[in-house]
């Protein structure tokens, strides 16, 4: 089962890249929940799938490029930390950046209900096991 | 003009982490004026003008065998962009320092005319009204 959750997480990635909502549809929970770094200025989750899905077309907007996972760690049957990696180019300039954040996706049956983001990987960990 | 500032900003970032001085001052004004956070010794609060820049850059680079800044947000606030990033060095005594830092980009003529640097991210935040 997790190697299948392994692989959902990267439909859920490559879903983002192609603009392929239908299949975001189809990995994601019709109720997952994302939650941004606790210290973000805005600190509400965005529920539901559709609505997950809107906040990442409206985030990208202004850039263009692919999003890869380039770590993906099974810590339990459910829960997987992955971190995940832009090579982004602004759309009016080209300017490059490069952008990184750490996840916690939790899954259940063949979808992610759950996906919170950390800029640290000590914090994901500890957030998803309780250890650094 | 918001979203060639978020760009700019994104060109100094990029010019830092590959160490090209002349890209980063291709990005900021003549009359611009980088104020340290006074998180690390030995920096003086200001410099101005590109010679300043560059006199930050020899003192701030002797201390460090390597230095990357990875950008977490670039975001729009007003006329000013605020940068959300993880400084990561690595001391030429072979201490390694990891640290959440903010900066504000305020802008003239298309360019960056200034820069504040902030310690923490609550610091930045606090600066352009996104958190109390």
């Amino acid at each position: 089962m997790s190697q299948e959750n392994v692989e959902l997480l990267r439909q859920a990635i490559d879903a983002v890249n192609r603009g392929d909502k239908a299949l975001w549809l189809t990995v994601c929970d019709p109720e997952i929940e994302n939650v941004p770094p606790r210290d973000w200025p805005e600190s509400e989750s965005t529920r539901g799938a559709e609505a997950v899905w809107d906040f990442f077309v409206e985030g990208n907007a202004p850039w263009e490029g692919i999003y890869e996972y380039s770590e993906i760690t099974e810590v339990s049957q459910d829960d997987l930390v992955a971190y995940i990696r832009g090579e982004l180019r602004g759309k009016l300039s080209g300017a490059p950046v490069t952008w990184s954040f750490w996840q916690v996706v939790k899954m259940r049956n063949g979808t992610a209900v759950r996906i919170e983001w950390f800029t640290d990987r000590s914090e994901a960990l500890q957030a998803v096991q309780g250890v650094g | 003009m918001s979203q060639e500032n978020v760009e700019l900003v994104a060109l100094t970032y990029d010019a830092w982490n590959r160490g090209d001085m002349d890209a980063m001052l291709a990005t900021f004004h003549s009359d611009f004026e980088f104020v340290t956070s006074g998180m690390f010794p030995g920096l003086a609060p200001v410099y101005a003008g590109h010679d300043g820049f560059r006199k930050f850059w020899h003192d701030f680079s002797e201390t460090w065998d390597s230095i990357l800044i990875s950008v977490h947000e670039l975001r729009e606030c007003g006329d000013v962009v605020l940068a959300l990033f993880t400084f990561e060095a690595q001391g030429r005594d072979g201490l390694k320092v990891r640290r959440k830092q903010g900066s504000i980009f305020g802008f003239r003529d298309g360019l960056a005319v200034r820069v504040e640097n902030h310690g923490d991210w609550t610091a930045a935040l606090k600066a352009v009204g996104l958190a109390e």
